[in-house]
């Protein structure tokens, strides 16, 4: 069978992507065909992406300038400091609206199992930061599994000497369960009734 | 509570198969090999949703098939009947209750408990700990889903606490020791109340076989959990590379006359210890569900022997399923 080799090629990318078979991958390229102005935007944005997406090097969340808008926002500098596990996370609170403060990204959770310790994940520029910023609260926003609760008990530890405020949102959720697929009132409720460190 | 009846679909050596039971104890006879503890499993299995001598599904599927189906009807005293299918089909298992689909197997123990033994179960009466803490744990986590999920806890936290120990890398042991003392205290807790009732049922409750002063059962904790306490041992744990002390250490005392029943019991002294426990646990169950639970004996006959089964197993209240390879003359008899 013969096939152009840019479509050939298009279809191979598509594949490379979570939860795309072949089938899938040809229905969007004969889609793509049909409509060129969105091939044209999808290019461009797909280079921007490529050009100008990269981690924070503060927070470690995903941006496109360096620092991201949040870190650079004075307004944002309210002495709260949200620790989330993934930069996904992040779009999360964001989402919900009523968080003012900034953000620290992990980039996962302890699991020695899978040889994950915490020079594995951003938590050694984590006390240096809550000094820095001058933050009063560290809010622990971490699911609440096992591996979860190991980690923000690490951090517990960490910052336990400087005397900031450390508080945790995961309480009310449901043992094991993923920040996020909680629904967003669920959250809410959770940030909102978030509790101090016992 | 009591079976009515069983019907088999490519489950172990049963093509298509069904069978019905009446009150009292239920004899299922056959000659060697024409799956009689299959059929008691199969009963079991309705109960607990895998089997009770832990085969794994794939291997309870016929040969050449490549799905098999349990489906039952069990009646409880006030004469309500509910039915019970589990279908292991491409290595997933869905399991209904009445027709609707249930969310965790540990629903159809609910409605439908069964205490069992069988010669597998030997490990528990020869002192082996982590068979005792098992056995224990099985029925705990059927009466108590927070016991369920705090044991599952603690054992994810005690995975990475050893790959900790493994690799040497203790300076962050700390986080995981808190984690393992938070849901540990639960699990050690629900253990040491499980044991004190159920010396208390046998205290208590008709005598079984083993004069029951003689018979005591005691949990020995390997330290007395509490906050912090872990960290006291982190050296010990690290020299020799594994987590030595917790719920996932302590012990299940039987005591014999005061003494480790491994050491002073004979073999039938052993089994009937295990039977007089079992007894109590029935008890114990039948408190909280209000109803005896359905009693499986795998081959009583020879390890009890036949006078001993129809002076003790014959009188017992409720329904109870055994297996013998012997034609006996009491009970209802199920041939295969
Ligand atoms: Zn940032």
């Amino acid at each position: 069978m013969w096939v152009p080799s840019s479509v050939d090629r298009l279809i191979r990318a598509l594949k490379k992507l979570p939860g795309i078979g072949t089938r899938t991958a040809e229905r969007l390229v004969f889609f793509l065909l049909r409509n060129p102005s969105i091939i044209q935007e999808l290019a461009q944005s797909l280079d921007q992406a490529a050009k100008e997406l990269r981690f924070c090097s503060i927070c470690h969340g995903i941006t496109d300038t360096d620092p991201c808008p949040i870190c650079q926002d004075p307004g944002r500098a309210t002495g709260v400091l949200a620790v989330v596990e993934r930069p996904q996370d992040v779009f999360l609170f964001e989402k919900l609206g009523i968080f003012r403060g900034r953000y620290h990204v992990l980039g996962g959770v302890l699991s020695p199992v899978d040889g994950i310790g915490p020079d594995q994940l951003f938590l050694r520029d984590l006390p240096e930061r809550v000094q820095r910023e001058q933050i009063q609260e560290v809010i622990l926003a971490l699911n609440p599994t096992v591996e979860g609760d190991a980690t923000a008990q690490y951090i517990h530890d960490l910052l336990k000497d400087s005397g900031v405020k450390v508080t945790r949102i995961a309480r009310g959720l449901p043992a094991g369960s993923d920040i996020s697929l909680t629904d967003v009132t669920t959250l809410k409720e959770a940030l909102l009734g978030r509790s101090e460190w016992e | 509570m009591r079976i009515q009846s069983v019907h088999l679909l490519h489950y172990r050596n049963f093509g298509e198969r069904s069978f019905y039971f009446t009150d009292g104890l239920q004899v299922i006879t056959g000659e060697n090999g024409v799956g009689k503890t299959n059929l008691l499993e199969a009963v079991g299995y309705l109960s607990l949703g895998k089997s009770i001598r832990r085969v794994p599904d794939p291997e309870l599927v016929q040969w050449g098939a490549d799905f098999f189906l349990v489906e039952g009807t069990v009646e409880r005293n006030t004469g309500a009947t509910h039915r019970i299918k589990i279908r292991y089909w491409q290595g997933k298992k869905e399991a209904f209750l009445d027709g609707k689909r249930v969310e965790a197997l540990r629903e159809l123990f609910q409605v439908f408990p069964v205490v069992s033994a069988t010669p597998l179960d030997q490990p528990v009466v020869e002192g082996e700990p982590e068979a005792r803490r098992s056995f224990l744990d099985r029925y705990l986590g059927l009466l108590d889903p927070v016991y369920a999920q705090k044991l599952a806890q603690y054992r994810r936290a005690l995975r990475q606490k050893n790959a900790l120990l493994r690799e040497g890398h203790v300076e962050t042991l700390a986080p995981w020791n808190r984690q393992l003392e938070q849901t540990g205290a639960y699990v050690v807790q629900r253990r040491t109340e499980m044991v004190r009732t159920l010396q208390e049922v046998l205290k208590n409750g008709r005598q079984v076989s083993l004069p029951r002063e003689e018979v005591t059962l005691a949990y020995q904790p390997s330290l007395p959990l509490r906050e912090g306490i872990l960290d006291a041992y982190i050296e010990e744990e690290h020299e020799r590379g594994v987590a030595l002390y917790g719920p996932h250490r302590d012990q299940i005392l039987f005591l014999y006359r005061g003494y480790p029943l491994e050491h002073v019991g004979s073999q039938g002294e052993k089994w009937l210890f295990l039977l007089t426990v079992l007894m109590g646990l029935r008890d114990l169950l039948a408190q909280h569900y209000g109803e005896l639970p359905v009693l499986l004996l795998d081959e009583p006959i020879s390890i009890f022997g036949e006078s001993f089964v129809q002076k003790f197993v014959a009188g017992l209240e409720g329904q109870t399923l055994i297996t013998s390879v012997h034609p006996v003359s009491i009970g209802t008899p199920i041939p295969i």
